[in-house]
């Protein structure tokens, strides 16, 4: 009897930390995703290797 | 038998969400990006919103990262004190290696994350004031010196100046005063919260001023920082940041600590009620001191852009 109601206890604390863990991690993809795309947007600062010639690294 | 080990508190003590949003400490989490965000708006660069958001969330996260790693070094100390006895260490929810674990996870993240969503420079920063926090204040001084949260402070005064090297990527003057308000804030601020809870540090051991050099002494010396106070917060009002506004309402804010740091003190013996009570009223007062001061930043910020805003849609439509 003891030994259920302890169990219970455990699964449902344990329960309720990975459900606000999946959140946790959800609003991290989220933020993510949103910081990369303000960054892509605004652009500024990104300038990585792309296989491709770019006019910036001639001098003239 | 192994009915009695599960009757046992222990056997099954899962820890829960709140007990790790408990090591966080929410309320210093609070203090740290308010005083942040408010540095960030009104240094003079335009950041995205969103990168904004980001870089808040990652202070704030750094911030909880050095309470849980405080709570984690100090567990022996808050298990004996009343005011922390209840924290998830000391009350057995959380394991010390857990809260270590957690802290230095939370460490590595903010401060990557700060780094790749701001500057270098903010992500230094932010782990020079976990580092500062964790192993001058709390593994060296706190157990060490009466003059503790005096140097200590320092770590609780950098939010601003991260904040406004998030929008700036640079350290400018007007932080600099920012970090200094905190800094001479602080003192007064755990002072007051000391002589309220003298009994508690007595316990544990701790050198703080209140059991070293005794309350007459706490007293003089909150009196002296709060004097102090208002040579960062007037020098604020001279800058890009400050005006008149800002001017006005801090000679107020401090006119009402001093006067509540002198009658602490003066004004001849105080019966033990009336003690407890002025100890109560500067303690609150200087929580509303610090919020009260960024808000009017905030608020003067504001209204210099709202200003400005009506200034240039007058001339647009004066052309039309």
């Amino acid at each position: 009897m003891v030994l259920d109601q302890s169990k219970d206890e455990f699964n449902v604390k344990r329960r309720n930390r990975n459900f606000w863990l999946a959140i946790c991690l959800a609003g991290f993809i989220v933020m993510i995703f949103l910081v990369t795309i303000a960054k892509l947007s605004s652009g500024g600062m990104i300038e990585g290797f792309d296989h491709t010639l770019r006019m910036s690294v001639y001098k003239e | 038998m192994v009915q009695s080990a599960l009757e046992n508190e222990s056997s099954f003590n899962e820890a829960t969400t709140q007990d790790y949003i408990a090591l966080l400490k929410f309320r210093v989490m609070r203090l740290a990006v308010f005083t942040a965000g408010v540095a960030l708006v009104i240094a003079p660069a335009s950041i995205n919103p969103v990168v904004a958001i980001g870089s808040l969330i990652c202070i704030g996260i750094g911030a909880g990262a050095a309470g849980a790693l405080n709570m984690w070094w100090d567990s022996d100390i808050d298990s004996i004190m009343t005011r922390t006895s209840n924290r998830p260490i000391p009350a057995g929810k959380i394991t010390c290696n857990q809260a270590l674990s957690f802290g230095l996870f939370l460490t590595f993240f903010s401060v990557m994350f700060l780094g790749l969503f701001a500057n270098h420079l903010s992500a230094a920063l932010l782990a020079g004031t976990i580092a500062f926090y964790i192993l001058i204040y709390t593994m060296f001084l706190k157990r060490r010196t009466s003059q503790n949260i005096v140097i200590g402070g320092a770590a609780g005064a950098l939010p601003p100046v991260i904040g406004w090297t998030v929008s700036t990527n640079s350290i400018g003057f007007e932080s600099i005063l920012m970090f200094f308000l905190i800094f001479l804030w602080t003192p007064p601020h755990f002072w007051s919260l000391c002589l309220m809870t003298k009994s508690d540090y007595s316990k544990s051991k701790i050198p703080m001023l209140t059991e070293t050099h005794g309350e007459e002494e706490t007293k003089r010396q909150i009196i002296l920082y709060s004097l102090l106070l208002l040579v960062p917060s007037l020098l604020i009002s001279f800058t890009s940041v400050g005006g008149l506004f800002y001017l006005v309402s801090t000679l107020i804010l401090n006119a009402a600590f001093l006067y509540l740091a002198i009658s602490l003190g003066g004004f001849g013996r105080l019966n033990k009620p009336l003690r407890r009570k002025r100890e109560r009223q500067l303690f609150l007062y200087s929580i509303f001191y610090l919020f009260a001061h960024f808000s009017i930043l905030m608020a003067e910020f504001l209204a210099k852009f709202f200003f400005s805003f009506y200034n240039d849609f007058s001339r647009v439509l004066v052309w039309f």
